[in-house]
């Protein structure tokens, strides 16, 4: 279909046909600089994502635990999460160096979707084996081991799925604006602006490879975990 | 160890439940406490778990004492097969081992030998229940307090697990609480039988169970006479309570 309205509208500036986009896919990747910017954007990506998990974490547990704390986080969280991710790239220009923009804007966009997560997994938590914990004389540390932390698990793996999903479009985005001297953004925006479509949509498929990659990465390492074993089916 | 509360006083927000409420609980014997729901019978069994604690009064005989709490649901926790539901409660008391063999060996007790490894999903209602009552006999502790834990069941699987709750108990007697509104329960579990009303709640009748336990049906002719008598008086209860909204 793709190939047809190539043909159709037979404007390469406008839509590239399939195999010319191909073309350029190949010719990119025996280059050393396509490993170069791949790289880089998976390193910066995978960085952003990685702050996010453990602040993400560390702010949902805590502010699921104590009601001070989620009066205070609430309002920040709920700013950041309806900030536009433009807005938070041309702000983080101003602060940081353009290699950094695409990791805080990464950072500021993915944790508030942790932290939110976290939280409600926490409060989801079943009072009734709370109480059974405590009622059987279980010391904190089992009650967190044994009842808090498997609650909150598939909530922690749904967020971090949306958090990382959410990475690849800031981080390739940050780039675009930022155009650090290294990454697929910025190989976009270059592209872009020498008119060369075919080269844009060939970084796009790059884009879509990366984030696809990392999350059947993401998958296989939680089907790896102990605790997301199957609690079997229900009779 | 009898349990014995002392003027205990105890109210949520603008409900007394208790007020100045004393009551004995004797060694080894099962006490079922009969009312209607909202008399503050759970409340009992959570001030008596320190789950809640009384503002006035005291409970003594609990110190430094473990206690086994079997709630309406099991309870169990979904991501542990019931062995491990089982193992987790013992695990300050013994060596993995020993706690294996302990939560295999009460398993089997409640007749659940080969489901050990499923998890509590995978059982029936009855099955859990069953899995809860043995995580409670296993738990080394010297109270027992129970929470209508046969309520959810319908009447073959309630009496089947009455039975085997029976089975268990011939082997290891603790000071037990039994709260119930069911007269039935109450006859058959209970060594003495106190009928309870409120709130704020107030112990209306005190009787003596006049069968010892195994020879306890729901067909003997002093069980029926003690029926009537219960009946009689929950039903007196709920008169009064009428009157009391009209007046």
């Amino acid at each position: 279909m793709w190939w047809l309205a190539a043909l159709f509208i037979d404007a390469p500036i406008i839509l590239p046909a399939p195999h010319k986009v191909a073309a350029e896919l190949l010719r990119l990747i025996a280059s050393v600089d396509f490993w170069l910017s791949v790289g880089t954007t998976f390193y910066r990506g995978i960085t952003g994502f990685f702050i996010s998990l453990i602040i993400g974490v560390s702010v949902g547990v805590a502010a699921g635990i104590s009601l001070p704390l989620h009066a205070l986080f609430k309002p920040i969280i709920l700013v950041i999460r309806t900030t536009p991710v433009m807005s938070v790239v041309l702000i983080a220009l101003l602060w940081f160096k353009t290699g950094t923009v695409p990791i805080f804007s990464t950072f500021l966009i993915a944790f508030p979707v942790i932290t939110q997560n976290i939280i409600v997994g926490i409060r989801q938590t079943d009072p009734g084996l709370l109480e059974m914990g405590r009622a059987y004389g279980l010391s904190s540390r089992r009650r967190l081991l044994y009842i808090s932390i498997p609650s909150v698990v598939p909530y922690l793996v749904s967020g971090a799925e949306t958090a990382l999903g959410l990475t690849w479009k800031v981080v390739v985005a940050a780039e675009v604006l930022s155009i650090p001297s290294f990454g697929v953004g910025s190989e976009m925006q270059l592209a872009q602006m020498s008119l060369e479509t075919a080269q844009v949509f060939a970084w796009t498929v790059i884009a879509i490879l990366l984030s696809s990659f990392s999350q059947w990465i993401f998958s296989i390492c939680v089907q790896r975990m102990p605790w997301s074993r199957q609690y079997g089916d229900t009779v | 160890m009898a349990i014995q509360c002392n003027e205990l006083s105890f109210s949520f927000e603008k409900l007394t439940v208790f007020s100045s409420f004393s009551m004995h609980f004797p060694d080894r014997h099962v006490t079922a406490v009969l009312g209607p729901s909202g008399c503050g019978k759970t409340t009992l069994l959570n001030l008596i778990s320190g789950l809640l604690q009384p503002q006035d009064g005291e409970i003594l005989g609990r110190e430094g004492e473990r206690i086994s709490y079997l709630f309406q649901e099991p309870r169990l926790l979904p991501w542990m097969t019931v062995r491990r539901n089982i193992e987790i409660v013992l695990e300050p008391f013994y060596e993995r081992p020993e706690r294996r063999e302990r939560a295999l060996h009460f398993l089997e007790l409640v007749g659940l030998q080969g489901f050990e490894e499923y998890f509590p999903q995978q059982l029936s209602g009855g099955m859990r229940q069953r899995s809860a009552i043995a995580r409670a006999f296993a738990y080394p502790s010297h109270i027992m307090l129970m929470d209508e834990p046969f309520q959810a069941l319908d009447l073959h699987r309630k009496l089947t697990l009455i039975e085997q709750f029976e089975n268990l108990w011939s082997l290891d007697q603790r000071t037990a609480l039994f709260v119930t509104h069911d007269i039935q329960e109450a006859m058959l579990l209970g060594d003495t039988i106190v009928v309870l009303y409120g709130p704020p709640a107030i112990a209306q009748k005190n009787l003596e169970n006049p069968l010892p336990r195994a020879e306890r049906s729901l067909k003997a002719r002093p069980l029926l006479e003690l029926e009537q008598e219960l009946y009689a008086s929950l039903v007196t209860d709920i008169g009064r309570k009428n009157e009391g909204a009209n007046g």
